[in-house]
């Protein structure tokens, strides 16, 4: 398999891939509005304040909704086609890209119960996708 | 309110398709050229220059200058735009309002590319900050594949539906002889094409095509003296969410509504008073969404309204991309959906013609789900 692509980890976004190493989702919450928020920023959408800290939310969610890929657009993914991106609804009321691991294609439906999981793939990285409910 | 006073007085477009060995510059310069024709103006009448870089454009933002110079144009107002889709609507109008305050006279406004033999690939991933790659989100069709399965899980909109729309664009473009795809498709061609990101096949998505457009817009005392009876933008509009999926409505483009309803009320129309639209098509969900935002029909019933295709072609309620569209005339990202506005308003469409069309809907979309603009012509 061609090897995936990475994220670029920087101190913005470093306490959020940390957290995947230790298989927790972490979110950044706006000190001023308190407002949790995603995708990782550097100051809040809503308040523009530019002090926040980081917590562990649920990883638990629901698709909201998908895609299959049915065709390779990146030789990182043609092992993987076909594969299931969606826009998972987290619980906390926010909302993740991430692909479904763990599924049969034919049967991601939208509203289906996700959970987040961690896969190592490499020493440094961990890659937080969803997963059905079992 | 009113719409602009400034009119579109001249199209032009270049060849369209699989172009070896042509530039964007040389493209641009065909179409130019025809929309200077057309308006009955000569190089020298324009005092304003506004250019889409396309995918495959060597100087990128700057292609105003490899044209202008090529042209010998020194104008006053100049400048590029990138809204992707939504660009043909937005330098139009902003050539308009730089021409109602006095800046300039006459404005071309110009789109080149040769994204089909120039080597354009479609498949970056989006997004900011980490790129979506890492999660295997490449492409703009999965924006739209996203939006699709939602409609789809909401409202019940099926496949088929999805398909009626491919099928009639591509009879539209059998009677356009300028359209790159002409050969007739059935529901069948569309249901057995090649799945791409589901629900979206291969026939649900645009061409790829190398090919350019100007448009010459001026104000309406130049117009006067035009080769032929100026169109004009009895209202205007543009609405945009800049946020993606942080934004709960991102997948239904919530913004399209207020951009259409803008151009609405500054014409006093509504969408009864519509003849005949041009609906930004990159993807055919695109269009089910247009016609629920521009009030054709309610929210999620734009599958029943297109299926059986009567009502979307010509001789039914509101025919739809009349020269085929981004799926089977040619993928000039809606530049040639102000074309077709334009000529439809003329009445020189012949066999594709609305009969006594007047008022226009032209509208397109761009980037990730983020961009939207709209233009109501009229007589």
């Amino acid at each position: 398999m061609s090897s995936l692509i990475l994220p670029s980890i920087d101190e913005l976004n470093r306490p959020f891939w940390d957290g995947c190493r230790e298989g927790r989702l972490m979110l950044q919450r706006c000190t001023e509005c308190g407002r949790l928020r995603y995708p990782i920023a550097s100051l809040c959408p809503h308040c523009l304040c530019e002090s926040y800290t980081w917590e562990p939310v649920s990883g638990r969610g629901s698709i909201y909704s998908f895609t299959v890929f049915r065709h390779a657009y990146n030789d990182a993914w043609r092992d993987r086609v076909p594969y299931v991106v969606a826009l998972i609804a987290l619980d906390e009321g926010l909302f993740m890209l991430t692909d479904v691991a763990g599924a049969n294609p034919d049967d991601v439906r939208v509203a289906l119960p996700v959970v987040a999981v961690f896969e190592a793939v490499t020493n440094e990285v961990t890659i937080p996708r969803f997963t059905p409910v079992a | 309110m009113a719409g602009p006073r400034a009119v579109i007085a001249g199209v032009g477009a270049s060849p369209q398709g699989k172009l070896p060995g042509s530039t964007p510059l040389s493209l641009a310069t065909t179409a130019l050229t025809q929309a200077l024709a057309d308006a009955g103006l000569v190089k020298d009448d324009l005092d304003g220059l506004l250019t889409m870089p396309g995918t495959t454009s060597p100087e990128g933002p700057k292609q105003y200058l490899s044209l202008g110079g090529n042209f010998g144009i020194n104008p006053r107002l100049t400048g590029s735009m990138a809204l992707g889709g939504a660009t043909a609507g937005v330098l139009v109008q902003q050539a308009a309002l730089a021409i109602d305050a006095g800046m300039a006279s006459a404005v071309a406004c110009v789109f080149a590319d040769t994204a089909r033999t120039g080597g354009s690939r479609f498949d970056a991933a989006a997004g900011r900050g980490d790129s979506w790659g890492i999660w295997g989100m490449f492409g703009n069709a999965a924006n739209s594949a996203f939006t699709a399965n939602r409609h789809m899980a909401l409202y019940g909109t099926t496949p088929e539906q999805l398909g009626w729309v491919a099928v009639i664009c591509r009879k539209h473009a059998s009677m356009n002889p300028a359209a790159v795809m002409r050969e007739p498709i059935s529901l069948e061609d569309h249901a057995e094409s090649r799945p791409i990101v589901d629900p979206l096949r291969k026939l649900d998505c645009c061409l790829i095509s190398d090919g350019a457009v100007a448009v010459i817009v001026t104000s309406e005392e130049r117009s006067r003296d035009s080769a032929k009876a100026p169109v004009r933008m009895l209202g205007i509009g543009q609405g945009h969410t800049l946020q993606t999926f942080e934004h709960p409505e991102w997948w239904y483009l919530p913004h399209q509504r207020d951009c259409i309803s803008q151009a609405y009320r500054m014409a006093g129309l509504g969408p009864e008073d519509v003849d005949v639209a041009q609906l930004y098509d990159n993807f055919t969900i695109s269009v089910l969404l247009w016609l629920e935002h521009a009030g054709f029909c309610a929210p999620g019933e734009a599958g029943p309204f297109v299926e059986g295709g009567e009502r979307i072609t010509l001789g039914g309620r509101l025919p739809i991309n009349t020269a085929g569209g981004n799926l089977s005339e040619s993928y000039m990202q809606g530049w040639l959906h102000v074309v077709e506005g334009v000529r439809q308003i003329r009445g020189e469409c012949d066999e594709r013609q609305v009969k006594d069309a007047e008022v226009c809907l032209v509208t397109g979309r761009g980037m990730t789900l983020n961009t939207a603009s709209c233009l109501i012509l009229g007589k």
